[in-house]
């Protein structure tokens, strides 16, 4: 029989995946995108614990204290704020509800929305329609304005926050999510499943979810920073985070009106926020390639990685 | 042999991927003279389209790189000419059709423009362009040419679409023209006509063939010379009838030796009844897919399923299935009705019957490796629960396709397309099903893959005594696996029969021009069908 014959001509090379880790190494801007948003998480963790007090201490004499000296010790060597705080301190105790805010919002809105869009996608009509019509009147509204009104019904609380921010993020998710499942589950491997008797959750979480969640992991990186940003928005308003609490996006907008005189006020959690989003987008690119297998080569066979590229310094977390 | 026009000359071309050089052509020279078809014939991935682009400068560079050669016609080198000097001769003096002539054409122009184009992008004055566009419209068969210059590309049908092309790459009266696989992708009635077109044409206006395809009977059909092409190399080349008949290079030998329809015709041995279908009825909105569709199946029993595009032979297939929803009929599996099962019953009977898809390459998750994806059905059936178990019968299943155990950990995209197709035959026999229903299981293969997977299906229909529904366009391969043969066309069977008689005593007309335009890869017998059969004309 001629069977052997093709038993013999080549696959290409065997590769057993190499460990996760190993292949984050590869990539180098990766990995330094891992360490940071570590040390920001570990930040995020311990430092209103920490640094709590020291970073609600108000000390009129250092005031708008210009940045880069030891004079008032290291909280201050990134200067301080208009009320004398140190704002190495307060960057740090400020990461906490930044984090928490923004990751609570982007998983929840990315969970409720997948969820959505996945049945959107895979059901009939009519549970389609009814569910992309409501995602219609919350894309109609502006999300500004909603969140507006329901914190001010509500009252500015974090879950409060997370809720209405979350609530005017799903349909980006929703929307992507059944064009994408709309597509897939015409494919043939889902209808050879369908073939093989597999369930309706099998072939959506084991054949529709892994194929779209490539491109949910990028809209999700993305949306990280938009959160932030409209995080301080709310702060600036009135109803987001209430002082003494504090997060990156109400230390830019507090430092707005100092910009000519102490930039530091501002630019610091400013360059925060830009080195989260931007660590976070390297970090998911790498993901989408590890997790798939077609591309996975691409990070076995690069064993040198261009060098060119300087982790940031970690001392901003 | 004619004074030659177009010479390609040690042309050596390689492509830079990130997985490192390829060479795509290495060291290949041929040519063309007047009023010559010449073939250029090989597998997917040996090199054979990839000196015609070079010789119409469609190669992208990079990626490719021509390393060395020449392309001579009319004294000069193509490939040392400025770009407009190309772009001069290209469409005017050479010309080329393609596989796939909706992908070629402009779906928001009129064909009328497009092929008017052809001539005033030359800087011809518009009225000419139009009076020739009519003739030859005409002149390829087309009905009303005034109408159809009217009409966009998807308002025609495939075959026609490729008459448009053809008429359009003639516009110039070109010297030579340059055909991709015209044919491929059409249905082997219309395939029979566009070639006996080109056939007119060339001998009309004494222009220069090169016909680029990988398929044997093409060749014979229509061929004078054949280069024969393996992994970028000329191995063999000649007349046809020499090629044919005195191959030389162990190549040319296994693929000849692969062309289906040579084997010995299998007789159906009496065995019980599998499956039967009465009066099986699908439409979709008014168009009728399925008129009324009767069979049986037995045992071990290997029934092809032999008709043209939009005859209805893979609706039969998605309706037994239950991926579509009959209207009307019954299917009968084992006596019980397929299609009035509820939930908990059909999804016994999914694992009693499998599927093997045309395309492996969409037909399996790329995100599973090929123990996931052997294993699926035990999850899903709530098999086999032990897991070392589980590893020694997917070692055991793809021994059984041909494939080595220690593929059970890499992914569908590190084999070819014979070995995918492999690995899905492994998934449906790991369910151990009585019926396997194969839709042009084999068609996306080459062919000398083509007849391993044919091979390595008739010994699993005899070792295991799975029943087959075989549903394929190409009649070699329905003779060589096939016990018993039905015939459709448009929705309703028109003949049937065991398969000698299918293929020795056709009764109904369609049956008989489907025969008469298969191909034949002996250029012997295709020339002594061509003299007593005059091929209809639609």
């Amino acid at each position: 029989m001629t069977d052997t014959s093709l038993a013999k001509s080549p696959a290409p090379a065997p590769r057993a995946a190499p460990p996760l880790l190993a292949m984050l190494w590869r990539d180098k801007l990766a990995f330094a995108s891992a360490v940071i948003l570590l040390l920001i998480v570990v930040a995020a963790l311990l430092g209103p614990a920490l640094l709590g007090e020291m970073a609600n201490d108000q000390n009129l004499r250092g005031r708008n204290f210009a940045p880069f000296s030891f004079a008032r010790g290291w909280q201050f060597f990134l200067g301080g704020d208009s009320l004398g705080r140190p704002m190495l301190a307060r960057l740090i105790v400020a990461a906490h509800s930044t984090i928490l805010i923004a990751a609570g919002t982007v998983a929840a809105a990315a969970l409720v929305g997948a969820a959505a869009g996945l049945v959107a996608g895979y059901m009939g009509k009519t549970t389609s329609q009814v569910i992309m019509r409501l995602a219609d009147v919350i894309m109609s509204f502006p999300s500004l304005l909603l969140a507006v009104v329901v914190l001010y019904v509500l009252g500015p609380s974090i879950p409060n926050m997370i809720l209405v921010l979350a609530i005017t993020r799903i349909p980006i998710y929703l929307r992507t999510t059944r064009a994408e499942v709309l597509e897939v589950r015409e494919r043939m491997f889902v209808q050879a499943a369908v073939v093989m008797g597999a369930s309706h959750r099998r072939i959506i979480f084991r054949h529709i979810l892994p194929v779209v969640a490539p491109t949910l992991l990028t809209i999700a990186t993305l949306d990280f920073a938009f959160v932030m940003l409209a995080e301080s928005s709310l702060s600036f308003l009135g109803i987001g985070v209430q002082p003494p609490d504090i997060t990156w996006g109400l230390m830019v907008a507090q430092g707005r009106p100092y910009l000519t005189t102490a930039w530091w006020l501002a630019f610091w959690p400013g360059l925060l926020i830009v080195i989260t989003a931007l660590a976070l987008n390297l970090l998911s690119g790498w993901m989408r390639i590890a997790l798939d297998p077609n591309q996975r080569w691409r990070l076995e066979a690069r064993s040198t990685a261009p060098s060119g590229a300087k982790p940031a310094s970690p001392t901003h977390g | 042999m004619a004074e030659a026009l177009l010479t390609v000359k040690n042309l050596s071309v390689d492509f830079h991927t990130a997985r490192g050089t390829v060479h795509a052509v290495k060291d290949v020279s041929w040519s063309v003279g007047r009023g010559e078809t010449l073939a250029i014939l090989g597998e997917s991935g040996s090199g054979k389209s990839v000196s015609a682009n070079a010789v119409m400068n469609l190669l992208d560079t990079p990626p490719a790189r021509i390393v060395s050669g020449e392309i001579l016609y009319d004294g000069k080198d193509l490939l040392r000419v400025s770009y407009e000097e190309h772009r001069a001769l290209n469409g005017k003096k050479i010309a080329m059709i393609f596989q796939d002539p909706l992908g070629h054409l402009n779906p928001v122009y009129t064909v009328g423009w497009q092929i008017v184009e052809m001539m005033t992008a030359h800087g011809r004055p518009a009225a000419m362009a139009r009076a020739r566009a009519l003739e030859l419209i005409a002149r390829v068969g087309i009905a009303d040419p005034e109408a159809a210059m009217r009409k966009y590309p998807h308002q025609f049908s495939g075959g026609q679409r490729q008459r448009l092309m053809i008429a359009m790459a003639l516009m110039l009266k070109p010297d030579i023209l340059i055909a991709d696989e015209p044919t491929t992708a059409l249905d082997v009635t219309i395939q029979a006509e566009v070639l006996a077109l080109l056939k007119e044409l060339q001998a009309e206006t004494g222009m220069g063939l090169v016909l680029i395809t990988h398929d044997l009977g093409v060749v014979a059909e229509i061929a004078d010379r054949v280069v024969v092409m393996n992994q970028g190399e000329i191995v063999e080349t000649g007349s046809v009838r020499d090629v044919y008949h005195h191959p030389q290079h162990a190549y040319t030998k296994k693929l000849i030796g692969a062309a289906p329809g040579k084997g010995e015709i299998k007789l159906l041995e009496a065995a019980p009844l599998l499956l039967e279908t009465k009066a099986l009825k699908k439409s979709y909105g008014g168009f009728t897919a399925l008129k009324g569709a009767s069979l049986t199946l037995l045992r071990g029993q290997s029934l092809a399923v032999v008709g043209e595009s939009g005859s209805g032979k893979s609706t039969l297939a998605r309706t037994l299935l239950r991926l579509e929803d009959a209207d009307g009929g019954e299917a009968l599996w084992k006596g019980r009705d397929l299609l009035r099962m509820g939930a908990r019953e059909l999804l016994g009977v999914r694992r009693e019957i499998q599927m093997v898809f045309q395309d492996p390459t969409q037909s399996l998750n790329p995100r599973m490796s090929v123990y996931q994806l052997i294993a699926e059905g035990w999850d899903i059936h709530r098999l086999m629960p032990d897991r070392a178990q589980r590893r020694a019968r997917v070692a055991e299943l793809l021994d059984q396709v041909g494939l080595a155990p220690e593929h059970a950990e890499r992914y569908p995209h590190q084999f070819s397309g014979g070995q995918r197709q492999r690995i899905a035959i492994a998934r449906a026999l790991a369910l151990e099903p009585e019926l396997i229903i194969c839709d042009e299981a084999v068609s996306a293969l080459d062919v000398s893959i083509q007849a391993q997977v044919i091979a390595l299906l008739d010994s699993l229909r005899r070792r295991l005594g799975i029943a087959f529904l075989f549903i394929a366009h190409d009649l070699g391969v329905v003779r060589d696996f096939a016990d018993t043969v039905i015939v459709m066309q448009a929705g309703e069977i028109v003949e049937r029969g065991p398969t000698a008689q299918i293929f020795d005593a056709p009764q109904h007309p369609y049956t008989q021009r489907l025969l008469a335009a298969n191909l034949d890869p002996d250029p012997d017998v295709q020339a002594s069908r061509r003299a007593s059969i005059a091929a209809p004309h639609a």
